[in-house]
Parts: C-alpha cells; sequence; structure tokens
C-alpha cells in the first residue's frame, strides 16, 4: 500500500465494478433474447428436473437446468436478477437520498427541534432489527414489490443519516461556509450547493454497501413467502422453490443462491474500494485492510 | 479504584432514556396497526368471523371511542403484560413469546459467544500476520460469509451433512438431523436428552456463528490494524516482551471496548439470521413464530414478537452503554 493518495480504485473494486456491469448487462439482455417464456408451463413431464448442461425430452437445451415446471433456470434466474438488481439499487438509493436528506437537516440545524425530532425518529427505528421492522411491513401490508420498496426505505435511511449528519456539521465550520453566506447566499443554497457536494462521499459509499443488503432482505422475505410472489420468479423464491428437491435436483436451489452471492459480494468489494479510495483523497490515514 | 468509578446519575439518565425510547418502540407497533390499510377490527379477527362478531370487538376495543382513549387503554393493558390473544392458537400472545422467547435467546446468546470467541482469535490472528496468504484467505472467507443468505448455507448444510451423509452411509453419528430441536417422538431424559438437544443443535448454531464470526473477524481485525501501529506496541515490543504477550496482554485490552461496541451492533444481525435459521431447521423460536403468524395473519402475536425483539435489543444496548466505561476507562460516562 503506497503512502501517495489512490485515486483509482483497487483492483478488486474495478473487478467487482465489472462483475456487476456483466450481470446487469445479462439480466437485461437473457430475457429479451430467449425464445421460450420463463413463467410459461407447459409439458412438464418431458421438461421437468433436467440437470444442468443436459437436453430435455424435447431435444432443447438447458445451461442450467429446469425446475419442477419445467423451467429453463438460467433465464428464470436472469428475470429474477432484474427484479433483485432493480430493488437493491431503488431500495438502496432511494434510502441514501433520504438519509441524506434527513442527515442534512439535522446536521444544518443541530441542536435545534428538526435535528431533536430526526435523531429520535431514528433511535425508535434502530431499537428494532431491519428484518423484524420489514416483517411488520409485509405483515400489515399487502405483499408486493411496492410494499417490499416502501419498507426497505422507510428503515434504511438511519445509518446514511448519521453519516451525513456528522459529515454537515464538519464541514459547515469551514470557511467558505461563512464566505458563502457574506456573499448573500440563501441557507438552503448555500447547504445544497457547498456544504452537501463536500460532505456527500461517505453517504455515496454506504449507499453503495447498501445495495447488497437490500437485494439479502429482498431476497430474504421472497424466500420466507412474504416477498415477490410467484410465479414472478426472485432470487429468494427460487431458492425457496428448490428447498424440498435438495435430494434429487440440488442445481435448482444452487443456481440463484450463487447469483445471490457473487451480486451481493461484488456490491460489497465495490463499496470498500471506494471508500478506501476516498479515505486516500481525503488523505486520512487509510483504513486497514 | 478509582479508574472504574461510574457516575451513577448518568447511567440513570441511561435508562431512563431507554423506557421512554422502548415506550416509543411500542406506541409504533400501535400506531402501525391504526396505520395499515383497513379496519383494525378485520386485522385483529380471525378469519371466518362473522359481522356480529366484528361489532362486538370494535366495541370491546374501544375502536368506536376517540383514538386518544384507544391508545391509553391498549397503554394499561400492554403495562400489564396483556398483548391480546392469538387468533390461532386460542392463548395469550404473552404465552406464546414465552414459550418461543427462550428458544431464541439460547440459539442466539450460544452462537454469539461462539462468533466472538472464534471472530476474535481469528481477527487477531489476521493482524497479527497481515498481508500474508493466511490473512488474504481468511479474509476472502470471510466477505464470502458475509455476502451469503443464512437460509442458503443453511439449505446447503442440510444437504451435505443428513441428505449426502446418508447417501454415502456415514457412520451415524456424521450425520446431523435437518429438522427440529430434539427426535419428535424419542422419549428421552437426563442425558440422552441433552445429547439429542446438543446434536440437534449443532447445524443452526454453528450457521449462525460461522456468519456472525465472519463479521466479528473483519471488524476486530480492522480494530487491531488500529491498535498495531499505536505507540504503546512499539513500546512493549521495544522493552522485548514476547509477540504472544503484545497481542495477548496488551492489544487484547485495547480491543475490550470496539468488542463491547459490537457487540450491541451485532445483535440485530443474529435476530435475521436466527428468523432463517429457526425457519429452516424447524426450530420453535421467537424467528419461526414470527413469519408463522405473518402466513397465519395473526396480527397480535406479529406485534407481540416485535416488541419483544425491541426489548431484546434495547436491553443489549443499554448493557453495552453500560460496561463501556469498564471495557475502557477512558470514556466518560
Amino acid at each position: 500500500m503506497s503512502d501517495a493518495p489512490r485515486l483509482q480504485l483497487a483492483r478488486s473494486g474495478r473487478l467487482a465494478l465489472a462483475a456487476l456491469v456483466a450481470i446487469a448487462a445479462g439480466v437485461l439482455v437473457v430475457p429479451a433474447l430467449s425464445s421460450r417464456d420463463p413463467l410459461l408451463i407447459q409439458d412438464v413431464l418431458a421438461r421437468r428436473l433436467v440437470p444442468p448442461f443436459a437436453r430435455d425430452a424435447a431435444g432443447d437445451w438447458h445451461l442450467l437446468g429446469t425446475d419442477r415446471f419445467g423451467r429453463d433456470l438460467f433465464v428464470r434466474m436472469m428475470l429474477a436478477g432484474r427484479l433483485s438488481l432493480l430493488v437493491g439499487v431503488t431500495g438502496a438509493g432511494l434510502s441514501g437520498a433520504m438519509g441524506t436528506l434527513m442527515g442534512a437537516i439535522s446536521g444544518w440545524w443541530a441542536g435545534r427541534p428538526a435535528d431533536r425530532a430526526i435523531t429520535a425518529v431514528a433511535d425508535i427505528l434502530l431499537a428494532l432489527p431491519r428484518l423484524v421492522l420489514l416483517l411488520v411491513g409485509v405483515a400489515l401490508w399487502p405483499p408486493g414489490i411496492y410494499t417490499i420498496l416502501a419498507v426497505l426505505v422507510l428503515t434504511g435511511w438511519m445509518g446514511v443519516g448519521r453519516l451525513v449528519r456528522a459529515e454537515v456539521r464538519t464541514v459547515r465550520e469551514r470557511p467558505y461556509v461563512p464566505a458563502a453566506q457574506a456573499l448573500g447566499a440563501s441557507q438552503l443554497r448555500v447547504l445544497a450547493r457547498h456544504v452537501l457536494p463536500n460532505a456527500i462521499g461517505p453517504a455515496l459509499v454506504a449507499t453503495t454497501l447498501g445495495v447488497g443488503n437490500a437485494i439479502l432482505l429482498e431476497s430474504g422475505l421472497s424466500f420466507l413467502g412474504l416477498g415477490i410472489q410467484p410465479p414472478a420468479p426472485s432470487w429468494g423464491n427460487m431458492i425457496a422453490g428448490g428447498r424440498d428437491l435438495l435430494v434429487v435436483a440440488p442445481w435448482v436451489s444452487l443456481a440463484p443462491g450463487i447469483a445471490l452471492v457473487v451480486t451481493v459480494l461484488a456490491t460489497t468489494v465495490l463499496g470498500d474500494a471506494w471508500r478506501d479510495r476516498l479515505a486516500g483523497e481525503r488523505g486520512e490515514a487509510s483504513v486497514p485492510r | 479504584m478509582r479508574y472504574h468509578r461510574v457516575r451513577s446519575p448518568a447511567l440513570f439518565r441511561a435508562a431512563a432514556r431507554t423506557v421512554l425510547l422502548y415506550w416509543c418502540v411500542l406506541s409504533l407497533t400501535f400506531a402501525l396497526l391504526r396505520l395499515a390499510p383497513g379496519d383494525p377490527a378485520t386485522f385483529l379477527l380471525a378469519p371466518g368471523a362473522g359481522a356480529a362478531d366484528a361489532a362486538r370487538l370494535r366495541s370491546e376495543l374501544g375502536l368506536d371511542r376517540p383514538i386518544a382513549v384507544q391508545y391509553a387503554r391498549w397503554l394499561g393493558s400492554t403495562l400489564r403484560g396483556d398483548l391480546g390473544a392469538s387468533f390461532v392458537e386460542r392463548r395469550p400472545v404473552a404465552a406464546a413469546i414465552a414459550d418461543a422467547l427462550p428458544v431464541s435467546l439460547a440459539l442466539g446468546t450460544a452462537s454469539l459467544l461462539l462468533s466472538f470467541a472464534a471472530g476474535i482469535t481469528i481477527g487477531v490472528v489476521q493482524a497479527a500476520k497481515r498481508g500474508s496468504l493466511r490473512d488474504r484467505l481468511l479474509t476472502g472467507v470471510s466477505v464470502i460469509l458475509a455476502a451469503s443468505p443464512a437460509y442458503w448455507l443453511g439449505l446447503g448444510a442440510i444437504a451435505c451433512f443428513t441428505y449426502l451423509a446418508s447417501s454415502l452411509s456415514m457412520p451415524m453419528w456424521m450425520r446431523l438431523p435437518a429438522v427440529g430441536m430434539t427426535t419428535p417422538g424419542a422419549e428421552l431424559h437426563g442425558l440422552a436428552h441433552l445429547a439429542d438437544l446438543a446434536r440437534h443443535s449443532i447445524l443452526p448454531v454453528t450457521l449462525l456463528a460461522a456468519i456472525g464470526a465472519a463479521g466479528v473477524a473483519r471488524y476486530v481485525r480492522t480494530s487491531a490494524l488500529d491498535a498495531i501501529g499505536a505507540d504503546w506496541v512499539r513500546t512493549a515490543r521495544a522493552k522485548g516482551l514476547a509477540e504472544r504477550t503484545v497481542m495477548r496482554r496488551h492489544l487484547l485490552a485495547n480491543l475490550r471496548a470496539p468488542i463491547v461496541t459490537l457487540f450491541a451492533l451485532a445483535l440485530p444481525g443474529t435476530v435475521a439470521g436466527s428468523v432463517f435459521v429457526e425457519t429452516i431447521f424447524g426450530w420453535p423460536g421467537m424467528g419461526r413464530l414470527m413469519v408463522t403468524s405473518i402466513v397465519a395473519r395473526d396480527y397480535p402475536v406479529v406485534l407481540g414478537c416485535a416488541a419483544a425483539y425491541a426489548a431484546v435489543v434495547i436491553v443489549a444496548n443499554l448493557a453495552a452503554e453500560w460496561l463501556l466505561p469498564w471495557a475502557d476507562p477512558r470514556v466518560e460516562t
């Protein structure tokens, strides 16, 4: 590790980014190109539970085999990836945005009623494990992608909020802030143009790391049958679909699980590499890795 | 000992804040039930109940009264420990939780202790030989474990240690049971019962502990690397202490504070893990109770479980706050 600030992502980070781009391209392209509808069930007896790299009785070749209804697992896995990535990126992105907003408000007006209210709400939400909050959410509202997204955002903003609050309080004391105010800039303009851009780095990193977490939570809910409802595929409900086939067809659960782990791993590694680069840019003692 | 002087008013303030926080969390569960679409009576009525039942429940719950009155009545009964009755099991929610909580606490405590013991050791070993092959290998394993969903690893463990082991006709002691806390129907007592329980615990406890240890090791490694760069480590080495002594006496003592903080942080993760592990392995704990109650639309139980989870997390946070001055006397309480 050199002492000079590293402006480029570490090799692991670039690899993770490449993997994520490949996965995103795959989930967009593969279901669009596939000749068979991944939700369609037909000729179950001839096609079901074909092992990976094998042909079914109808002569079609399946890269990852088929599930109990004879649907191609590879195409389904890619279609599921669309939902998982969408929920992960949107859920983490929106909760990052909400956290940034809340953190900016409470950091800028630190000690005032707005700050106290936001901090109190964050404390209350942090007293419940996030999965428990999610479970209560899907219990009271009808399950589906919008409920999951709403609950993910409402239960996920507190971490980013705390980070941004601390950053804003530090940045506020820098000389360019009173300078901008002396030039007649309004509070909102100073906050949006001068303070936030200098305070947003850690929030972006935390949001990136949150994508993996959101994907894991969504797939967990879907695994329990409380998230994305079949026949729409999600990595979680695909794993659940192979739960009683562990002996006869272990590939049904194995493939979506690997896709899930690789995706979450890539977001984690990318987030870590980005955090290191940020520490390097700021000339802080680099986080020991 | 002057170092361990504790300023009690601050601790009482922390306790008062905790009570206030818990009251807010309980009120949140009340508010959520009222915010949910539809009449709470339809949520709280067992499926199949008629219109007369709905009307009776509405007046019983006081849903025709002002919201403030409803809240006061609900708070009063909650403070008396009356969390309502389960529709499915037709018994008080408090009794259902009293049965399930010890199971989860035992599972969580065993795996937390194991994960901290393993995670601290691994983290310190990694930090001591930073950049070595062993360090990079262990980092890789812990990052992958942290990215893996508990239920998927659980299915993998069952596939290997139950199904594969029996299809390879491994000796009986190497085949591990996949489901339940005890062998169903077996009337075992004393040591035989304990041995049966232990056999059933191996997979779930190890799985939870491994996932936890991965997180603990990453955190401890970072904290230990911070500490190893400190002046007092150089001094300890310069005065000729063996590396082992430096690590054991000086480094570990300085890791106490981060570890106490991590303990409170690790609890929600253990709760999340145990929800899936209990579901996969069929353990009758809080996580499984909550999931089966959601599927059965048994709302009093769902909200009761949430309140119990909040109590566990809040108590753990308070304990960490109280332990911190002990772990690191420099921390002012």
